[in-house]
């Protein structure tokens, strides 16, 4: 019976898990009123199970070439479309959260922020990012980027006392919206030149009309859905907001979106570039130039803003620009080893850039302001060795030393590059990797070797939370560098499937 | 004399355009909230008039462009709720004025 199978919730499980419990919880959070430790467990345990509901199901599938559809065998009609990559995205999603949660209440209590309604804002954008990246239908790309990205603008000004977060919230705001503008539009035009929304039927229609650079409507949309997602990854030349909502937002919020919007982005990047407007044969060619100029770009570009940054949020706001520069010089490599190094790289960013926003989130002045100076974490090994070793190993993981993850991740897709013949490519994330580390060491030499300086803060709290959050991304990064094969079997036909 | 979808999506084009244009060079938060409006508007109008064309009326164009009027109204509602803490907090909704994050 067809009709059944339109709505298959086991399909739809990781993207309706979180909807749902962010609706309860929007329910349930003003009888909990008084009691902030049941609002928080509630949060923390729910986003658990999020994180739970993807990983069982991977669990689940062995050859990794399964996929789940409503609507199945009508074609493009299928809203959602479940395979392993969104199920491995939507694991990251969940540890993103997880991690961001378990920090938030005690940073925006000092802050003088506390609002219980950040809690279903998490879930609700766990759950649009979800819903974005499990589909081939552009209406749902559209619908889950709109989820996620309207529940960000609101944490991000959560701190709405605070002109720094209003500020960032609107900056986010505006350029978010006009970014869906180009999306909307964008799509319009692909749909006006192939007659289709779903990603199968835009590659068989492009298929079937010949060369792609003959088609200025098509090519012009894509070009504006490209723009949009670049957008949403913060790539030279489209990263202004990034620096800027990075320090405004409140910090667990910042660790969230930047590992969240991320991973969300580039999974969806692999679909649309492969499986909506590439083709069989020549996987990435047709994008190639325009990938390889916005990597180069961001590549350097983010590594040397970076340099001359004084405040931690905004070093780390640069770097997240630069990793976003590595990870569009993987989607580069032929489909196979590209998602793999994609995802891989994803799993290890988000531990250790969530991890250095956690340890930044701890620093707060007698106001709740930041103290994200870098003068104001000197010295820090001769107060509290054990958050600076975290610091340290975060740091490390970032520049790309054995034997944290981030080593495992810039080498794979170093390597992929020069395999498909991209060694220019791969001497300018060299070269950029060089210069990022001049950065990480300042944060590192502030850390261990300088001796604590005037502007301090007095008191550094460290709730029991944050060591469970610090522990569980130190943990991550160091296993997926000692023993990457741990996710890198699994992963192995993640590729394969995304082929049209 | 162009046939009716190529007019309307000449139309949108140059509506799109007229909000771009107003979100790059306006200073007013209002003003550039109805610029991203007129674009949004602009790829829905689009997205109908491609639809109409295609044969047998292409339903999927049109379902689009209905999540995309509800999502703008969402978009507004957070955008303006947004340009209140601004003029709470500053007294104005110049963006100009929102300069605090810069390096």
């Amino acid at each position: 019976m067809p009709g059944l199978e339109l709505i298959n919730l086991r399909a739809m499980m990781p993207t309706l898990f979180p909807a749902v419990y962010g609706l309860l919880l929007l329910v349930f959070i003003p009888l909990l009123k008084h009691d902030r430790r049941w609002q928080w467990s509630c949060a923390v345990g729910g986003m658990f199970v999020s994180v739970l509901v993807p990983a069982t199901m991977l669990t689940q599938w062995t050859f990794g070439l399964e996929f789940i559809e409503t609507a199945a065998g009508v074609p493009g009609m299928a809203m959602v479309h479940l395979d392993q990559l969104a199920l491995w995205l939507d694991v990251i999603f969940g540890i993103a959260g997880l991690l961001a949660v378990l920090v938030m209440p005690a940073y925006l209590r000092r802050a003088g922020a506390y609002r219980p309604e950040i809690f279903p804002l998490l879930f609700f954008s766990v759950a649009g990012m979800s819903m974005m990246v499990s589909t081939e239908n552009l209406v749902m790309i559209f619908v889950g980027l709109e989820v996620f990205s309207i529940s960000l603008y609101v944490m991000c000004g959560l701190a709405r006392e605070r002109i720094v977060s209003v500020e960032a919230a609107l900056k986010y705001f505006l350029l978010g919206a006009f970014s869906a503008g180009f999306l909307v539009y964008g799509m319009a035009l692909v749909y006006g030149a192939t007659g289709h929304l779903d990603l199968p039927g835009i590659s068989a229609a492009i298929s079937g009309m010949g060369e792609i650079y003959s088609m200025p409507m098509l090519l012009t949309g894509a070009a504006m859905i490209l723009v949009t997602f670049a957008f949403k990854i913060g790539a030279v030349p489209f990263h202004f907001w990034v620096p800027d909502v990075y320090q405004g937002a409140p910090t667990p919020v910042t660790a969230f979106m930047a590992a969240g919007t991320k991973a969300a982005a580039f999974g969806i990047l692999l679909r649309i570039l492969h499986s909506g407007f590439g083709s069989s044969e020549d996987v990435s060619g047709r994008w190639l130039i325009a990938l390889s100029v916005l990597a180069v770009l961001t590549m350097l570009i983010g590594n040397l803003l970076a340099l001359v940054q004084d405040r931690l949020k905004r070093l780390l706001a640069f770097s997240s620009i630069a990793h976003a520069g590595y990870l569009l010089l993987a989607l580069i490599a032929p489909l196979e080893i590209g998602a793999k190094n994609v995802l891989f790289y994803l799993l290890a960013y988000t531990f250790m850039t969530v991890g250095a926003f956690i340890v930044l989130s701890l620093f707060q002045g007698e106001e709740g302001e930041d103290a994200d100076h870098i003068s104001q974490i000197a010295g820090l090994w001769k107060r509290r060795p054990i958050l600076s070793l975290a610091m340290g190993v975060f740091m490390f993981s970032l520049i790309g030393i054995p034997p944290m993850g981030g080593f495992t991740g810039k080498y794979m897709i170093f390597i992929a590059a020069i395999k498909s013949g991209h060694v220019l490519l791969a001497a300018v994330m060299g070269l950029a990797a060089v210069i990022g580390a001049a950065y990480y060491l300042r944060v590192i030499v502030a850390v261990f070797f300088k001796a604590p300086e005037a502007d301090l803060i007095e008191r550094i709290e460290v709730p029991g939370a944050a060591v469970i959050a610090l522990l569980i991304a130190v943990i991550g990064t160091f296993l997926l560098g000692i023993m990457p094969s741990l996710v890198l079997e699994p992963l192995a036909h993640v590729g394969t499937a995304l082929l049209p | 004399m162009p046939d009716a979808p190529s007019a309307a999506l000449l139309l949108s084009a140059v509506l799109f355009s007229i909000g771009t244009f107003g979100v790059l060079t306006r200073r007013g938060a209002i003003t550039i909230l109805m610029s991203i409006e007129l674009m949004l508007n602009a790829g829905n109008l689009a997205l109908i008039s491609v639809s109409r064309s295609l044969p047998g009326g292409g339903a999927d164009g049109q379902v689009l462009a209905l999540f995309v009027l509800a999502i703008a109204a969402a978009e507004a509602a957070v955008g303006l709720g947004l340009v209140i803490a601004l003029f709470r907090l500053k007294g104005s909704i110049d963006i100009d004025l929102a300069r605090l994050l810069r390096w």
